[in-house]
């Protein structure tokens, strides 16, 4: 029996190409989008699913009472030890690592690398597979590097390097050697080695380390910038670590910290989906809607196009019940053609996933899985939505044509020709509407990131280099040699201005000040960076009144310069401010030496607050050379810098960034979603476009006659395509009247994560109704216009 | 009213030319009321469709109230027939989405009548022929013999100056046929120019004058 209807399946297949082709294109690029989406995220949520026992490994977050105290993702130092100690049976292992990035250097190779600081307890807690070393005992002693595979080869050509000599250059200017006892295996992305979305490759034992000056970061119950991870036992939830963390910190913390900091506890195992406001969750969201669009329009069109064809079969159907054919097994004939034309398209749309696969992997940033290393649950769920579609696809054709009666098939007609029409109607409104959905829903998304790309930032991030400054003696000895170089740096021609600086505007400052105003009875607390009386040069800012510290002459010790909102907040204007002071503690009087103008020094979902300027050579500690170029050449000009600092520092890396990049990586989801739904745009009125062109050819087809009459009697053929385009018109104009409400709502929560956003306009909602028009005029136009221009005697005596 | 001189008509089949029509010469007066005879496949609808400008022919020269039809494009021939002719076919031809008031005002409407002077019109029409109970109905449910009323009356609106019919009666029964016969006979005395095809000599009757096509040639 199954051989029979595939038998006859394949014929119908082939009797109608033109209607084969558009299905099993438009349902193959449905389920391809659906797998590239479907893999992405299998791939996102098995992030972190192979550290060891991952439902029992959590964050230790903050929550300050003032936003300003401190940052969320870390924690008082010595705390999550200090759990372990006073708590063995609800915590079962803690990590903790103080992030650094320094020049890390093997005999005469130097780089720039992320370096965690921590405890010894990293490889056993999280399972991490190592290549060479002990696991048990992945660091010997404290002189013990872990390093991760590709800082293997990066640094000695080879993965086996146990023993080896590493040296890391420290912010006292020192260099400190550590022996490599183990080498991790790289490994895939997770929250605990890529917590920032950065890698960290180099790790190394916080008991006698040196980076800083004071020793073992991790001792003090004042530092606050250490990341803490914590094991709990099986079985101990988050909730019953409360009153333990409130113990502990009113035992060991200061008054301050006591009163100001809620411990929290975030689960690794979602961490990454969660973290920065649940972005990858949102993207997850957003792509699986869009998937879900997609794959629904090429199905409608299989639904429309079947049922609209089906008078070509009518009759077939019809004698198939004269001579007995049962329901169900027309019902079977159905959905076997349909399941037929659903596997077809799936095996093209692996082909598809392929092709696009690496398109893909770069708009998500992420390397998709290629279709060869399949697991056996996502070949299931592969499976399973080829069934899904094809029985969603076949169904309801399957139960209309064959619950036709047999008097009215035999003659070739459908019981309610109108009830079919206005459900193939309805059908093609709401692929209208979602094709204009996503379409105006991409135009906003555009609008809001060249909005983000070309809004006057308050500073100019054009032609702008960032080169970290190594190495990082963060004293004034240091300091000062560093000026040095700035001095030799700004003469070479092509350098306008140079600054050294620990900020650069790519996040709120993690550091604030309590700083007290003239006349203010409370301190306030503000985000403070550290640079020097170039940086308002280098990037451009606006001086509202006074100078940036002393630009014309030495240093004076005790200036600062501040941004109108920080005048503002301590109720001054810009002109009153100068000649202020701030008083900070303990026992430091600084003078207002200049007001800037606000500007965009992070993201635009975070409102431009209050800032302080300090100056380097009072704050000593410095991260980077912002150095402005002029000129067309880019590339000399970054060689003629580049040999500049050899020849300053010829042991230090030259590793640079532009500005304008890192703003734009500031903005990276906003680009991939734009690039997504401009896809997905394209897609939609794709398959949108292709299910009309179906229908219109078979619609055309059956009314040859009538346009043939019609032009009998005058019609010219203007009027007989108007008589096409009016059908259609109607129906684009109701998925307008749909599509434009959602779409604005949709766009408008969007929108709301930015403070500083686009308006809502009507253009994208007209673009997207007017083009969606166009198109389907164009392809009325092409597609009547045979009919129309025909001689009219020839179709007359066809009937 | 027109004027055929040494008409042709060909199709090309592989190498082979096959003649449609040959030689017509063909004068035909206002107010005849013409019947054009022959086998099937002797080419009547072709000659039909010629004078109704409908189809091309290949060569010879047609006149049509002093146009020269052969020499005139696409567009001023539509123009023309729109103004000047009217068509009933065997079929009927009656377009099924349509009411039977909606199938009869469609010609005026590519005529660019107004909509006032349309409803007007109609109405006239389904009174002269009696089908005004039927105006809201939809062709299928209708007979043969009144599709084909309803066919008249779309041909008639615009007031043709000639009534081109190829076998109107052919899907009737005799007494339905006998009724669109008085009818072409009284249209003629209106004045209307009629030219018909028929099998029927009786209906040939009706007319003034018969024309025998044999082969795509008038036999004399
Ligand atoms: N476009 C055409 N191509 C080929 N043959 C045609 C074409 N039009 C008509 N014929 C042929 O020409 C002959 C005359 O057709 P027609 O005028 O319809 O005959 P009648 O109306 O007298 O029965 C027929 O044999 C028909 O098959
Ligand atoms: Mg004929």
């Amino acid at each position: 029996m199954l051989r029979n209807y595939l038998k006859i399946a394949f014929r119908n297949l082939m009797r109608r190409k033109l209607f084969s082709l558009i299905n099993i294109l438009g349902l193959s690029v449905g389920i391809a989008f659906s797998l590239l989406i479907g893999v992405y995220i299998i791939q996102e949520k098995q992030v972190n699913a192979d550290l060891k026992n991952p439902d029992q490994q959590f964050i230790v977050k903050s929550d300050w009472k003032v936003k300003e105290m401190g940052l969320d993702i870390t924690t008082v130092a010595p705390l999550p030890k200090a759990m372990k100690e006073e708590y063995p049976h609800l915590v079962s292992n803690y990590y903790r690592f103080n992030p650094v990035t320094n020049v890390v250097s093997a005999g005469d190779k130097h780089f720039k690398e992320n370096i965690a600081i921590g405890d010894t307890t990293l490889v056993s807690m999280y399972g991490f597979p190592l290549l060479h070393g002990n696991t048990e005992q992945a660091f010997r002693d404290n002189n013990s590097a872990v390093i991760t595979e590709s800082m293997a080869i990066k640094l000695f050509g080879k993965t086996d390097v146990l023993n080896e000599r590493i040296s890391i250059a420290a912010t006292t200017g020192e260099q400190q050697d550590y022996l490599v006892s183990a080498v991790m295996k790289d490994i895939s992305k997770n929250s605990v080695t890529g917590l920032f979305g950065e890698t960290y490759s180099v790790f190394v034992p916080t008991i006698g380390n040196r980076y800083y000056p004071g020793g073992d970061p991790a001792v003090s119950w004042q530092s606050i910038y250490e990341i803490g991870l914590l094991e709990l036992r099986p079985g101990v939830t988050p909730a019953s670590m409360e009153k333990p963390f409130e113990q502990v910190l009113a035992k060991y913390a200061d008054e301050t910290t006591r009163a100001n900091l809620t411990v929290k506890l975030a689960p690794v195992r979602d961490y990454y989906l969660k973290d920065n406001n649940n972005a990858v969750n949102r993207v997850i969201v957003t792509l699986s809607l869009v998937a879900l669009f997609i794959i629904s329009m090429a199905v409608i069109n299989f639904i429309n196009i079947n049922i609209g064809t089906s008078t070509y079969r009518l009759k077939e159907i019809g004698l198939r019940k004269v001579f007995g054919g049962a329901r169900s097994q027309l019902v079977m004939q159905y959905l076997t053609e349909a399941m037929v034309l659903t596997l077809i398209s799936g095996f093209l749309s692996v082909i598809f996933y392929e092709a696009l696969r690496p398109f893909f992997s770069q708009v998500l940033q992420t390397s998709l899985l290629p279709c060869w290393q399949f697991s056996w649950v996502q070949i299931g769920f592969f499976v399973l939505l080829l069934l899904a579609v094809g029985l969603l696809a076949g169904i309801y054709p399957a139960l209309v044509l064959s619950a036709v009666r047999i008097s009215k098939a035999v003659k070739g007609k459908m019981d309610d020709s109108r009830g079919g029409m206005i459900l193939r109607k309805s059908l093609l409104v709401v692929q209208f509407s979602l094709a204009i959905l996503v379409f105006i829903c991409g135009l906003t998304i555009s609008s809001q990131v060249s909005y983000i790309f070309n809004k006057d930032l308050g500073y100019n991030k054009e032609q702008v280099l960032i080169v970290t400054a190594f190495p990082k003696q963060w004293d004034s000895t240091g300091v000062g040699r560093m000026m040095a170089v700035r001095e030799g740096l700004k003469q070479v021609p092509s350098v306008k201005a140079a600054s050294l600086t620990f900020e650069i505007p790519d996040r709120k400052p993690p550091n604030a000040a309590s700083l007290q105003g003239e006349g203010m009875d409370q301190p306030v607390l503000i985000p403070a960076l550290n640079v020097d009386e170039n940086f308002g040069k280098t990037l451009g800012l606006n001086l509202s009144a006074g100078t940036f510290f002393n630009d014309k002459g030495a240093h004076i010790p005790g200036q600062v310069v501040i941004n109108e909102s920080a005048a503002k907040a301590f109720g001054w204007t810009a002109e009153t401010a100068i000649g202020k002071t701030l008083k900070l503690p303990p026992s430091n009087v600084l003078t207002v030496k200049g007001v800037v103008k606000d500007f965009n020094y992070s993201s635009f979902n975070e409102e431009i607050g209050p800032l302080a300027f300090f100056h380097i050579e009072d704050a000593l500690s410095y991260r980077f050379f912002a150095i402005k170029v002029v000129g067309d050449d880019m590339t000399a000009a970054i060689n003629s810098v580049k040999s500049k600092w050899k020849e300053l520092l010829p042991n230090a890396p030259f590793d640079y960034f532009f500005m304008d990049d890192k703003f734009a990586s500031l903005y990276a989801s906003e680009l991939r979603l734009k690039k997504a739904t401009s896809l997905a745009t394209v897609l939609n009125l794709f398959i949108v476009f292709m299910g009309v062109f179906g229908i219109i050819s078979f619609t055309i087809a059956r009314r040859n006659r009538e346009i043939a009459v019609r032009k009998v009697l005058g019609a010219d053929i203007k009027s007989i395509l108007l008589l096409f385009i009016k059908e259609y018109a109607w129906l684009i104009l109701l998925a307008n009247v749909i599509a434009w409400p959602l779409a604005y709502w949709f766009a408008h929560q969007w929108l709301q994560q930015y403070v500083y956003r686009v308006q809502q306009n009507l253009t994208p909602f007209f673009v997207a109704g007017l083009s969606v028009f166009g198109i389907a005029v164009v392809l009325i136009g092409l597609l009547s216009m045979k009919p129309a221009t025909s001689n009219p005697v020839r179709n007359l005596r066809a009937e | 009213m027109l004027d055929l001189k040494g008409i042709y008509k060909w199709v090309n089949a592989g190498n082979n030319r096959t003649f449609l029509l040959k030689d017509i010469n063909l004068t035909i007066n206002e107010g005849e009321f013409v019947s054009i005879m022959g086998p099937s496949g002797s080419g009547k609808s072709t000659l039909l469709n010629i004078i109704g400008m409908l189809d091309d022919f290949n060569e010879g020269e047609y006149y049509f109230l002093h146009e020269s039809v052969h020499k005139l494009k696409e567009k001023q021939r539509s123009d023309l027939y729109k103004r000047y002719i009217g068509f009933v076919f065997q079929a009927y031809h009656l377009i099924d989405e349509l009411t039977v008031y909606e199938n009869i005002e469609t010609p005026l409407i590519y005529q660019g009548v107004k909509s006032a002077e349309r409803k007007a019109l109609v109405a006239d029409i389904l009174d002269r022929f009696q089908i005004v109970g039927k105006k809201d109905l939809f062709p299928t449910q209708l007979s043969g013999g009144q599709q084909q009323l309803v066919g008249i009356a779309r041909a008639l609106i615009g007031k043709p100056k000639l009534l081109l019919a190829d076998e109107p009666t052919g899907n009737l029964n005799s007494a339905q046929g006998e009724v669109i016969m008085q009818l072409f006979n009284e249209l003629n005395k209106e004045g209307v120019t009629i030219i018909q095809v028929t099998h029927s000599e009786k209906n040939a009757a009706y007319g003034s004058r018969i024309i025998n096509l044999l082969d795509g040639m008038v036999q004399k």
